[in-house]
């Protein structure tokens, strides 16, 4: 059943191949490391020895012992303009982070974050670090310049802020079109939900292939590409045109006014316990809080906002607010605004939708296997169209381009690790070895492009190269100080050593593919060519 | 682990479904030749409603996060269900 005129299909199709064809290599490279960024946190303490097991996003605070007396005596220490805000959280490495926050002027005259960043022992809370100054002055939290460089990859292509947001942006809203065109185009869209791709052409195959991954995907492919943009465009374009209409192009303001810091009772010289505050709102919702913030703590009246992690089988965690004198419960925090509303509900559920973080590691894996089928859609969509073309000369070098990105992309992510992990072992910068072990093994593949021309000799050459990288990347990790596998049983830490051997598990499967090794006896038969339909 | 159960039986229940929506798919059979298991329009119909039934369960039950789990699931092991080629000898008369 086609629910469009056939001129009107045509154009669509004009719309869907030739989007994606201008755009669908950026797209790709965005799918797929997205697909990896959504295990951030585990491939963080993977790769970086001494980190928790769990990311900090991924488990609630340690709350060894009581917060009230450390934060008064911490306070004491801390200048009057310092104290607008206070934030308790955890950090990657396992201990406690109490930042006090103000606004002063910086050297070039413009109003800057300032900071007294406190780094705690969990258990004794014994001050084992203090920064004080401008936020750009502060050190970087404990991270893996690896996982840095690949979540920026997905972020903003590492192109300077607004362009790299504005760029996947723009790559989010191809993916949408390419979707909804892909919806609308599809004419028997649940009759072939089953059909299996056909063997009659090698066209034809490639459609069927691209169409039952484009089909069921298609749900969440719409939801990430959605979500994506959303993120891109919300701060570079959503805050400043909103600022610009109602505020005069004060972002500031508009922040105050969708984000209050609410200033709630006057209680004057009245200080609550903030591990009453604490105990209270952890009863009422179940679990230990993720992080705490302190607003207004020089006024005479302040709020405390607890924000607690998604409960089990839910999707958005929870954020209640006290007042901060008295200790009195005032009401779950909506995520914007000061009131509950559709538009927050709606804004509270695109980081849930987008990062899949909200359910642990089972919500990361289905997450992370819809990026793997979306990448899947990306470059089969690429190959159907250069196939249907094959038959132009001019077409040709698009073929090898798309087969070079296909498999370019993880080569060069694998590159990147092959930068890092030297480096992390050799005390030398990891973020430049880093960005350095990508670019040259991107440029390495340029130079393959440029003088390999048959696109079977490519295959080839790019599938042999990543089977060697993935078996050797476990082996750089642990050759250059990671941990080793007995040290990561003894440290609980089951994650790092299954990626490890899904690295190789990979090169296995790989290897077993390119020689054509049966593993199992094999009953297929040989099937006969049946008509396009 | 509550939801990780439920999460688990949903996606087992309704993945059963599918694959018995695909072995009684009118046109997988003839595109690949095959005999299927013959089963009526109304029955079909009423297999692909059972699909959704775990959702809506855990939509009602509050777990929204195991529903996105759920469904996420079903649109992946789904497309891989429905890319196997069937083997000739091996339909479901």
């Amino acid at each position: 059943m086609s629910f469009v005129a056939k001129a009107t299909t045509q154009r669509l199709l004009a719309v869907h191949g030739w989007s994606g064809t201008i755009l669908g290599l950026f797209l790709y490279l965005i799918v797929v490391t997205g697909a990896v960024a959504v295990f951030a946190g585990e491939l963080r303490t993977w790769s970086q020895p001494g980190l928790d097991n769990q990311a900090v996003f991924d488990r609630p605070l340690k709350l060894e012992r009581p917060l009230a007396p450390t934060l008064a005596k911490l306070s004491e220490s801390v200048s009057e303009a310092y104290k607008e805000e206070v934030q308790i959280s955890g950090r990657n490495d396992g201990q406690l982070q109490i930042v006090f926050h103000g606004h002063a002027k910086n050297d070039q005259g413009k109003t800057e974050d300032t900071r007294v960043l406190h780094v705690l022992d969990p258990s004794t809370h014994e001050v084992l670090s203090r920064e004080e100054g401008f936020q750009s002055e502060m050190p970087p939290p404990p991270r893996s310049a690896l996982m840095d460089f690949i979540v920026t990859l997905h972020v903003n292509l590492h192109a300077p802020d607004p362009w790299g947001l504005y760029m996947t942006g723009i790559l989010g809203f191809v993916m949408v079109i390419a979707t909804v065109s892909g919806l609308i185009l599809h004419r028997h869209i649940i009759t072939d939900l089953f059909v299996s791709p056909r063997l009659s052409s090698r066209l034809l195959n490639s459609r069927d292939r691209h169409t039952l991954a484009g089909t069921w995907s298609l749900p969440f492919g719409f939801i990430l590409a959605f979500t994506g943009a959303f993120f891109s465009f919300a701060l570079t374009i959503g805050v400043p045109v909103l600022a610009f209409a109602a505020f005069g192009g004060d972002t500031d303001r508009l922040i105050e006014v969708i984000q209050p810091i609410e200033i709630i009772a006057k209680s004057p010289g009245q200080v609550a316990s903030i591990d009453e505050i604490i105990a209270d709102s952890s009863a009422r919702v179940g679990i230990a809080p993720s992080s705490i913030r302190l607003a207004d703590y020089n006024a005479e009246a302040f709020s405390v906002r607890v924000n607690h992690l998604p409960l089990e089988g839910g999707i958005n965690g929870v954020s209640n607010l006290y007042d901060g004198s008295t200790g009195k419960f005032i009401s779950i925090a909506p995520f914007v605004g000061t009131t509950p509303s559709a538009g927050s509900s709606f804004a509270s559920l695109m980081g849930p939708l987008h990062f899949g973080n909200f359910g642990g590691l089972v919500s990361k894996l289905v997450w992370g296997a819809l990026g793997a089928a979306l990448a899947y859609v990306t470059l089969s969509g690429l190959q159907l169209w250069v196939r249907r073309r094959a038959e132009r000369p001019a077409w040709a070098w698009m073929n090898n381009t798309v087969i070079l990105t296909g498999y370019g992309v993880p080569i060069t992510m694998l590159g990147a690790a092959f930068g890092y992990f030297p480096a992390l072992g050799l005390s030398a910068d990891a973020s430049y070895w880093t960005a350095l072990g990508f670019l040259g093994s991107a440029a390495a593949l340029l130079v393959l492009g440029v003088l390999v021309r048959k696109a079977a000799r490519l295959t080839l050459i790019l599938q042999w190269t990543m089977i060697l990288a993935l078996a050797l990347t476990p082996c750089l990790r642990l050759s250059f100080g990671g941990h080793s596998w007995f040290e990561l049983m003894q440290r609980q830490d089951v994650t790092s050593l299954a990626i490890d051997l899904l690295f190789w598990i990979g090169a296995i499967w790989g290897l077993v593919s390119m020689l054509n090794i049966k593993l199992w006896p094999s009953k297929t038969v040989e099937t006969r060519s049946v008509p396009a339909e | 682990m509550m939801s990780l159960a439920s999460f688990l039986l949903a996606s087992a229940f309704s993945l059963a479904i599918i694959w018995l929506l695909r072995v009684s798919d009118a046109k997988l059979a003839r595109t690949a030749k095959i005999k299927r298991m013959q089963l009526s329009p109304t029955l079909r119909f009423i297999l692909a409603a059972c699909v959704c039934l775990p959702g809506a369960i855990l939509i009602a039950i509050g777990h929204s996060g195991v529903f996105l789990s759920w469904f996420g699931t079903l649109t992946v092991i789904g497309w891989l269900i429905a890319l196997q080629r069937p083997r000739p000898e091996s339909s479901i008369s």
